[in-house]
This record gives C-alpha cells, sequence and structure tokens, in this order.
C-alpha cells in the first residue's frame, strides 16, 4: 500500500493574507518532509470560492511548487475540474504537461467536475451537464498529448488542428485518475481504465463491494488514455502520536473541524435539483463518517488518528479490501500546530509504514 | 469559524409568534401542489436577518415555498413562505422570515402549532401548462411571486426542501423551532426560475434581500406529514450548542 498526502489548504477565519500565506507555507514544509520520509504523492485539490474550507484555486502553482522543492515525492491534481467555465482542456493539457516536466515526470493526473452550487454557479456551469463534458475532456486530452497535431469537434469545446505542447515527460502521458465522490463513479472511472481516487469515506463493507466491481470492470475497459491505471486510493486523515488518547483527540479535534466546515458547503444536489448529482456530493459522506462515534475513546472505524499501533490496524483493514493508495488530510484550517503536523507524520514513517513496506515496493 | 449572523434576536423576537405552549398533533395532508425558487441574494444584508445560531450559506440565496393543500383539519388553505437559506450547524435550513396563508383558520393552526411567522393574507398557487406560479399579497398589495417557467419533469428523488427553522416566543423564552415536514413525493418538474419582490420591505426582508441570480426551480406533487416540533434552539447560541429536544 502506498500512502499519499492530500490538501485542500484550508484557511482559518479571520481570513488575512498573512493567515493564507501561512498556510501555504506550512503545507510545503509538510511536502518537503514528506518526500523526505517516504511519502508516495501530494495530492492538492481544485476548488473556488470556498471560504475557510478550501484556498487551494491554482493547484498547478503548489504543486509546481511542491515538485521544485522536492526530489521524490510525485505531485497530483486532486483533481482538475474537467468543465469548459473552469478550465479550457487545451489549457488543462499545456499546465499538466508543463507540471510533468518540471517535476520530471512525477505528475498523476487527476479529474473530475466540482460538487458544489458555491463553485458551479459561481463559474455559471450548468449541474446537468458536468458529467457529460468530463467525458469528452477526459477522451481528448490524452490525444493532445500523444498525437503531433490535434484537432476536435464536440459538445464543449472544439478547435482546429494544432500542436499542443509541450508533450509531458512521460510517455505516453501521466496516469489518469478521476475523483470519486458520488456513488457509481468509481465505474465510470473504471470502464475509461482510469484509478478512482477516493475522496469520501465509507464503510469497509461497502468499500470493499466497490472494489470488487471497479475490478471486475476494468478488466472489460475502453481506456481513455493510451494505458489502464487500475488503482484504487482511500481518502483518510492522519495524526500520529505516542499517546493514544492525545492521538485520538488532536486528530478528532481537526476531524470535527474539517465536518463544520465542509458541512458549509452548498453542495449542487441540495440548490440545483438534477440526475447529475444524484447524492449530496462530495464529503457529505466524509461528514457523516466523521460523525461516525467508533467506540468509547476510540476513532471512527478506519480514520487514521491515534497511536502507532491503532493507525497500523485500521489502515490494515483497508489494505484487506484491496485499496491500493491512502492519502491523508494532515491538518484542517491549522487547528493542529504546525510542529505536531510534523512529528506525526516523522512518527507515521517510523513506526506505521514500515508494515506496509514490501507490498509498496512490490508495487 | 463560519460567519454567524448579526440579527439582534431580542428585537426580532417581539414580532415573532407567541405561545404557551406548541402543538402535539401532526398533519397529514394529502395531494399537496408545491413550488420553490432558489435565488442567490446579495451577502452582507443577509447577515442582519440571521439569528447568531445560524451561519450564512454560501453564497446566500433566498428559497421562496409554496403549499397549496386540498384539505387539512382545518381546511383547505395556500401557504407562501420567504426563506432566507441558513445552515443550523452543517445542515441547510429554510429560516423563515414571513408567510402569508388565505385561511386564517389555517394560519392560527400553524402559528400555534409550529411557530409559523404567517400573516393572513391572498395567496394563489397555480399549476398551468407553461408554469407553475406562486402569488400572495396582503391586504391587496402583492408581496411576492415566484414560480417555475417552462417546466420539464424531473425525479422526485432529485429534490432537497429544506426543513424549516422559526422564530418565536415559547412562553417567556425566544426560541428557534425546527419544522420537520416529510414528504412522499409523486411527480416533479424544474423549470425557469421566476421571481418578484414587489415590496422589499415585506415578508421580514426590511430591505435585506437584494436578489443577484437565479438558481433553479420547481414544483412537485407530494404527501405531506407535518410532525409536531421536535427541536428548538437557542437563537443566541450556536446551533450545535445550542439545540435541544423540546420537553412537551
Amino acid at each position: 500500500m502506498k500512502f499519499g498526502i492530500f490538501y485542500e489548504l484550508s484557511v482559518p477565519r479571520p481570513l488575512t493574507r498573512d493567515h493564507e500565506r501561512q498556510v501555504y507555507m506550512n503545507a510545503l514544509e509538510q511536502v518537503r518532509l514528506a518526500d523526505e520520509l517516504g511519502f508516495d504523492t501530494v495530492w492538492a485539490v481544485e476548488h473556488h470560492f470556498l471560504e475557510e474550507y478550501s484556498h487551494c484555486s491554482a493547484p498547478e502553482l503548489f504543486l509546481t511548487a511542491c515538485a521544485m522543492q522536492t526530489t521524490n515525492i510525485r505531485v497530483g491534481h486532486g483533481i482538475v475540474v474537467c468543465v469548459p467555465e473552469f478550465n479550457h482542456p487545451i489549457r488543462i493539457a499545456e499546465r499538466a504537461a508543463v507540471l510533468d516536466l518540471l517535476s520530471g515526470g512525477r505528475l498523476e493526473f487527476g479529474t473530475g467536475r466540482s460538487a458544489t452550487w458555491t463553485e458551479l454557479g459561481g463559474f455559471r456551469a450548468n449541474p446537468d451537464t458536468t458529467k457529460k463534458s468530463w467525458d469528452e475532456f477526459v477522451h481528448a486530452i490524452p490525444q493532445m498529448w500523444m498525437n503531433e497535431r490535434f484537432s476536435f469537434e464536440g459538445e464543449f469545446f472544439s478547435m482546429p488542428e494544432r500542436s499542443v505542447l509541450p508533450k509531458p515527460y512521460q510517455d505516453p502521458h501521466p496516469p489518469m485518475w478521476v475523483a470519486v465522490s458520488t456513488p457509481g463513479t468509481e465505474f465510470d472511472a473504471a470502464d475509461r481504465g482510469m484509478g478512482a481516487l477516493g475522496v469520501n469515506f465509507t464503510t469497509f463493507k461497502e468499500q470493499e463491494r466497490r472494489v470488487q466491481e471497479y475490478r471486475r470492470r476494468i478488466q472489460h475497459c475502453t481506456p481513455a488514455g493510451a494505458f489502464v491505471n487500475d488503482q484504487l486510493c482511500a481518502a483518510n486523515f492522519l495524526f500520529c502520536h505516542d499517546d493514544s488518547a492525545n492521538g485520538i483527540a488532536t486528530g478528532g479535534r481537526m476531524i470535527g473541524t474539517f465536518q463544520y466546515l465542509a458541512g458549509q458547503l452548498d453542495m449542487a444536489k441540495e440548490a440545483f435539483p438534477t440526475k447529475g448529482y444524484p447524492s449530496p456530493g462530495l464529503l457529505a459522506n466524509t461528514r457523516r463518517q466523521a460523525q461516525s462515534p467508533g467506540e468509547a475513546g476510540q476513532p471512527p472505524e478506519g480514520i487514521a488518528i491515534g497511536n502507532p499501533e491503532q493507525i497500523t490496524r485500521e489502515l490494515k483493514k483497508w489494505e484487506a479490501c484491496g485499496v491500493d493508495r491512502v492519502n491523508f488530510i494532515l491538518n484542517t484550517a491549522e487547528s493542529i500546530p504546525q510542529q505536531q503536523v510534523l512529528d506525526s507524520l516523522r512518527l507515521f514513517a517510523a513506526e506505521v509504514m514500515p508494515h506496509f513496506a514490501s507490498k509498496a515496493k512490490a508495487a | 469559524m463560519p460567519v454567524v449572523g448579526t440579527l439582534d434576536p431580542s428585537a426580532a423576537l417581539a414580532g415573532a409568534p407567541h405561545v404557551d405552549t406548541l402543538g402535539d398533533g401532526t398533519w397529514e395532508l394529502e395531494g399537496v401542489l408545491a413550488v420553490q425558487v432558489n435565488w442567490e441574494v446579495r451577502a452582507d444584508p443577509t447577515l442582519g436577518l440571521t439569528p447568531p445560531a445560524l451561519h450564512p450559506s454560501i453564497p446566500p440565496y433566498i428559497s421562496p415555498f409554496a403549499l397549496k393543500v386540498a384539505d387539512s383539519p382545518v381546511g383547505p388553505f395556500s401557504l407562501a413562505q420567504m426563506r432566507l437559506v441558513v445552515r443550523a450547524g452543517i445542515r441547510p435550513r429554510g429560516f423563515c422570515l414571513a408567510a402569508v396563508c388565505d385561511s386564517a383558520a389555517a394560519a392560527e393552526a400553524l402559528r400555534a402549532g409550529w411557530g409559523f411567522p404567517v400573516a393572513v393574507g391572498e395567496v394563489a398557487i397555480t399549476a398551468r401548462h407553461d408554469r407553475y406560479e406562486c402569488r400572495a399579497a396582503i391586504g391587496g398589495a402583492e408581496v411576492l411571486r415566484f414560480g417555475a417557467g417552462d417546466p420539464e419533469p424531473i425525479a422526485g428523488a432529485d429534490l432537497l426542501a429544506f426543513d424549516n427553522l422559526h422564530l418565536l416566543r415559547l412562553g417567556d423564552e425566544g426560541l428557534i423551532a425546527q419544522v420537520n415536514p416529510e414528504y412522499v413525493i409523486h411527480s416533479a418538474d424544474r423549470g425557469r426560475p421566476i421571481l418578484e419582490l414587489p415590496d422589499p420591505q415585506a415578508l421580514g426582508m426590511g430591505g435585506r434581500i437584494r436578489p443577484t441570480m437565479a438558481m433553479t426551480s420547481f414544483a412537485f406533487r407530494a404527501d405531506v406529514t407535518l410532525p409536531p416540533v421536535r427541536f428548538v434552539m437557542d437563537p443566541q447560541r450556536l446551533a450545535v450548542q445550542g439545540t435541544r429536544k423540546l420537553e412537551r
């Protein structure tokens, strides 16, 4: 199993410019340490207008900074919004290719379509059609990367023949992923030969069922790109401390803060009835799971907070149900002091990662 | 911590419904026609309409909502509500600024049983081929018109009709009551949002509701259950801290 770190870049009120800069600087320090410690990937979301919850509107810039300050850790767009009002697909292909070049071929290319009215309405995008535009983009972008010249006539964009430059460093192109926040999207990923980037939490029983179905369907996929990325990635929180009670209390505080900020988002489903968003979408499941009380004094099921033994035990459950990677949120709105976040990363790397090292190496 | 409202509850409570006890009856309402529009509004002015217990939505929007009830324990009625969408903790709610009902008996029952801030007036809810529409007036002066134009069928499961919050005086105590209707939806349509606010001072808006961008509108036919109020909250404290089960 591989481990990554995952950034929303949440900023606590008051929303001063110093606070915003500090959040970015702290994240970069965490990324540098994660690189040294052997974490596999740093992912960054693309969100807009989500006060406090996420100030990560230009992830390609943050990820470029990450790439320039690290050596081995891969950089993951988690995700690029594939909706024309947000991003033109040519610009997505160009930016991603440059990031792949600058990082020396370390890009993981995640795709998605946004799940909040705050963002969709802000760009005046139509929630009815985001899945269709995403589908069009994820088939066109790899062709831009692989073909010397490319032209396209589609529903959401068209272009005459041009050479989209530069090409990515990875040949034929970076691994492609889909953010899974709506039930069933993991099967859209499977059908297109793309990795499923879970941004929600679910029960192990449900996760196991989804993994099995994903594995079954990807056997018969028609890849959107040149190759199949058959990996499943789960989202989680991380706070590791020698003292179990401290780990759970501090990690619980982070989860509670995350839950509260996520709960302020106007989900597309809530504000705009459409079959395009059949569930409350992004992070609603996260909220539910984070509310699960678990056993007294214990973290909710599957959450990586507590001491190294507890975290190892929970992550083994994820491994057993077939998940290939887990991405961790390390902090929310700076609710945990930076030094404690860094100490948590170090302890996790020293005491938990070795229990998963052999399989990661084999992969 | 997300932004909270700046409404002075003590001043607002002066004009809020005043009851000694809330009713404990349940209304089962069959074949109700409901119409709702969601419309973004300017952010800053709405804070003054929002109690400190609640967070504004991001972005703020209003959600006028109308019910045409063919029969109830007090007979047929139509009800039009002006609601501001807020967050009680992490949950979206329609904070009802004011309502108009075309039946004096229904208005009294809704006020006494659930704390609806409702006045008696004229409410016309119509379903036509090209639109659903609600018009509300008080004393002959129109105060609200909204609807869904050029409706197209959608699945009822795709709809979310918010629960209501009502500021009221219960005995000596100022509270916000949470009203949780349950809907069994038989059919639904989504349409082009229509909204007119002929009197910006009316319906508890106090000139603070300034529409900016249409979001959506829909209408549905449903059986509605209106259970007794189960939860109330202190308007001065965050909902996550100040919500309690109502003792009867």
